[in-house]
């Protein structure tokens, strides 16, 4: 990340000589996460201005605004750089206007979602059940389509549900075992502070001021989740993420396999706009499903 | 006598031998000198060297072997030993665990229970298992007590543990000392982690579970966190008739094939 290191080499230049080292550190980290903000809020507009140049004069900005679901003023204040992009509209934006993913938008890099435990498994499985159809047979990823389309959210992709950011880390928090009432407990304390503990590492990672409600979180704050947790923007700020960003997932040896086919991508997207109930019952489904065929294998091949 | 830390204290071995010595030779017709031998032996070989001290008194990691070779379960003597009844930590756990004690009576159903223990296993993370294998697996509730608390419990949260639970913590980490019996019932209340588990029995060694498949699923089911617990108690819910049905199509299938 040649960017981030030059922007480190930066600021650490601008650093005063003087004072103590705890506080230089701290200062340090967080006046790189500014300028990574500044920038990538100045990314942002620049695309914003783009897209609107590109639109004809009668619907310029209104068809934006209109399909974004952004007040008149507020759009007055971000072109004139006075107010940050939302965050809770960037997905929305860099779906329909910036085809872009919303990491690359803000860093100018791409990085992939690395899909969570359940759906890692999903795909996994999905995958190796699909190998096995018939000639004649549509495929199992095709049923699953078929079966739980019609299941989708009404509104699925805006507003996003305010609660995205926590509920993205509680899922993290999930795959490593942390009781999520602790996680919660930890996002929420008393410091204000997100503490997520990784397997393995044994350290703890702080982040500071994230808000309950993700139409206040700041750029700032949501750029060092996503350096903390190690995952894309998307993740935190689209409850689709496949829509912007390409997704893949860790096989059995811990190496991250890209996902290519589109029937599986349809599917993890529907999989996200589904109600909870909903994904647990296509997690069920294809849980017995598979199972099911390793126990007749087994029965039928029992060495 | 003096309890040692890391300990079981005279009277509880006391008890235990009586027991020992007298319901398990009576129920399991072993000879009943032959019984106190082993278990002298086994107590001697397995004895704690940091608390070598004296002799006469067995250290809680000699427990789950001491009841092994007794073959007693520990479902009988647990109230006697921590004063309270073993059971499953909630009604969810138990539904779950009744379910899968239902997995049993012919080869179908048992490779069934034994893909789903190998399914709920894949979601549980190493961590678990650090410092956690072969024997270490069966003998060391100290090391499992300091890796949760190291690993699950963050530098935020420690402060606010009851401040009993924080000293022996701190005695436990930093003047290496091994959790006492006693402790242990407290310690895995604000831990939330089962005590079955912390004392260290392995899944194969049949507690609460009716069937070997029981204490493996459940051994991985109660590590999960709890979203990922009632995903696969609905899996598990579900499983009973999808198990059926399909059944009854294999062999429908094979009757139809061989016709």
């Amino acid at each position: 990340m040649n960017e981030i290191d030059n922007l480190i080499e930066s600021v650490s230049a601008k650093q005063p000589s003087k004072g103590s080292v705890k506080k230089s550190k701290t200062a340090t980290v967080t006046r790189l996460f500014d300028e990574l903000s500044d920038n990538a809020y100045a990314r942002i507009l620049d695309k914003l201005r783009v897209v609107l140049e590109n639109k004809k004069p009668y619907d310029r900005e209104n068809v934006v605004m209109e399909q974004l679901g952004i007040k008149y003023t507020t759009m007055y204040y971000i072109m004139a750089g006075k107010r940050g992009f939302p965050l809770d509209r960037l997905g929305e934006f860099c779906a329909r206007f910036a085809h872009m993913s919303c990491h690359e938008i803000a860093l100018g890099e791409k990085k992939p979602v690395v899909l969570p435990k359940t759906l890692s498994y999903i795909v996994k499985t999905v995958m190796q059940l699909d190998i096995m159809r018939g000639e004649n047979d549509t495929g199992f990823v095709s049923s699953l389509i078929d079966t739980y389309k019609t299941h989708i959210k009404p509104v699925a992709s805006l507003p996003v549900r305010p609660d995205l950011c926590v509920c993205r880390i509680n899922e993290l928090a999930d795959d490593v075992q942390m009781p999520p009432k602790r996680a919660q407990a930890v996002v929420w304390g008393k410091s204000n502070n997100v503490a997520l503990m990784f397997r393995g590492q044994q350290k703890i990672m702080l982040i500071s001021r994230i808000e309950e409600n993700i139409s206040h979180v700041k750029m700032t704050s949501a750029l060092m989740l996503c350096f903390v947790l190690d995952v894309p923007l998307d993740y935190l700020v689209c409850e689709d993420y496949t829509r912007t960003c390409d997704i893949a997932y860790k096989d059995d040896t811990g190496n991250i396999i890209p996902v290519t086919d589109k029937d599986i991508i349809r599917l993890v997207s529907i999989y996200l706009s589904l109600p909870e109930d909903m994904q647990r019952k296509m997690f069920t489904d294809i849980a017995l499903r598979s199972t099911l065929v390793k126990t007749m294998f087994s029965l039928v091949n029992p060495f | 006598m003096p309890r040692l830390p890391g300990s079981l204290s005279a009277d509880v071995y006391d008890g235990l031998k009586d027991y020992i010595c007298s319901e398990a030779a009576d129920k399991y017709g072993v000879d009943r000198e032959q019984r106190i031998e082993k278990l002298r032996d086994y107590d001697d070989a397995l004895r704690d060297p940091r608390h070598n001290n004296n002799k006469s008194l067995p250290t809680l990691y000699t427990l789950p072997n001491l009841l092994s070779v007794a073959n007693i379960s520990l479902k009988d003597i647990y109230k006697d030993l921590w004063g309270v009844e073993l059971t499953w930590p909630d009604e969810q756990a138990e539904e779950v665990a009744n379910i899968m004690d239902g997995f049993s009576g012919n080869v179908y159903m048992e490779r069934f229970a034994e893909n789903l223990c190998g399914l709920v296993h894949t979601f549980i993370e190493p961590w678990w298992e650090d410092g956690d294998t072969g024997e270490g697996r069966l003998l060391n509730p100290t090391e499992r007590i300091k890796n949760v608390y190291m690993k699950r419990v963050s530098l935020d949260e420690r402060p606010n543990l009851p401040e009993d639970v924080q000293e022996i913590l701190k005695r436990l980490v930093l003047m290496f000392h091994g959790v006492s019996h006693l402790e242990l019932p407290r310690l895995c209340e604000v831990l939330h982690v089962s005590m079955h588990w912390v004392v260290g029995y392995p899944p194969e060694v049949l507690v609460l579970g009716k069937n070997k498949y029981t204490e493996m699923f459940m051994d991985d089911f109660l590590r999960l966190s709890a979203n990922h617990r009632s995903m696969f108690a609905d899996l598990v819910s579900a499983s009973p008739d999808f198990v059926r049905k399909s059944f009854l199509d294999f062999f429908k299938g094979k009757e139809g094939s061989e016709e």
